[in-house]
């Protein structure tokens, strides 16, 4: 790694590449909390209420805790790999790096799809229980 | 009858949400034919700009609208209806809505990379930029169609 600033060419293949651990970040951050017990945001829509919980306590959706959790490590990600690659300009200027950051971007989201794709695809959901004003619209 | 965030409007919101797709998988489709044309030593760079900030405002707002209509989807169509009688359409839109999810860094990657690079003088950044916009438009064709699938089935 050099202390030289890349040249102004360089300028978007350093944002690329950050945006690349960026995209890494976000899928991690993203599939963690689901393959490990992790506290999330939860929002219960019957109550109206949020909660920081691994477990919900009743019918509650995890998404926007996630969705958050994600782009809080994009950003970090992000920022982390703008610092780095702004300085290490033989990186930056070399196509096997880039084609690497890509395909490690693609597969860390590749990987994401598949453990959802797959823990989804077999999920017995649990149907919440029918109230007495309920009729099917 | 509980009080859902949104409730009243959802039928709106997933309206507008459809049609925010409409012009996404649209933009994302043309997207895709202007990043092969990256491959093949054709760039049209304005153009591709222009399916570029179309396909990030317009997964935006798609975004942005589901996120609106989620609660009352969650209880109303999923909680009550589709966990009881059709689980699969439950499980593909949780698919779904995850895969649209991390669909989100490569849109704006793909946005921003439309901006500053030049695919004259960079052909590596070329074939990078054409993945993403690849794997975009697949998550994109994907939740368009899962959302059809699964609105048939029921709606809000």
């Amino acid at each position: 790694m050099t202390g030289a600033r890349p040249a102004h060419g360089d300028r978007g293949r350093v944002v690329y590449l950050a945006l690349c651990v960026a995209t890494i970040g976000f899928a991690l951050g993203f599939v963690y909390p689901a393959i490990t017990p992790q506290a999330v945001l939860w929002y219960y829509p019957l109550e109206g209420r949020w909660a920081y919980e691994i477990e919900p306590t009743g019918l509650a959706m995890d998404f926007y805790g996630r969705t958050l959790l994600a782009l809080a490590a994009a950003a970090v990600s992000f920022a982390g790999g703008y610092v780095v690659f702004r300085r290490w300009r033989r990186a930056v200027a070399h196509p096997t790096v880039l084609g690497l950051f890509t395909a490690w971007a693609i597969t860390a989201t590749l990987f994401a799809m598949l453990n959802f794709g797959w823990t989804l695809y077999f999920r017995t959901p649990v149907p919440a229980p029918l109230p007495d004003w309920y009729v099917p619209r | 009858m509980p009080e859902i965030f949104l409730d009243d409007y959802a039928r709106l919101l997933v309206v507008l949400h459809a049609a925010a797709a409409i012009v996404l998988i649209g933009a994302c489709t043309h997207h895709a034919v202007i990043a092969f044309g990256y491959l093949r030593g054709r760039p049209r760079l304005r153009l591709g700009r222009v399916y570029a900030a179309t396909g990030l405002v317009a997964y935006a707002v798609t975004f942005v609208l589901g996120l609106l209509a989620y609660p009352t989807f969650r209880y109303h169509v999923r909680g009550l209806y589709l966990d009881r009688h059709a689980p699969w359409a439950s499980n593909l839109f949780d698919i779904k809505e995850n895969f649209a999810a991390l669909g989100l860094p490569l849109v704006i990657t793909t946005f921003v990379l439309s901006r500053v690079m030049s695919p004259k003088d960079d052909p590596t950044l070329a074939r990078a930029y054409a993945a993403t916009v690849f794997l975009t438009t697949a998550i994109v064709w994907f939740a368009v169609f899962a959302g059809l699938v699964i609105t048939a089935t029921k709606g809000v």
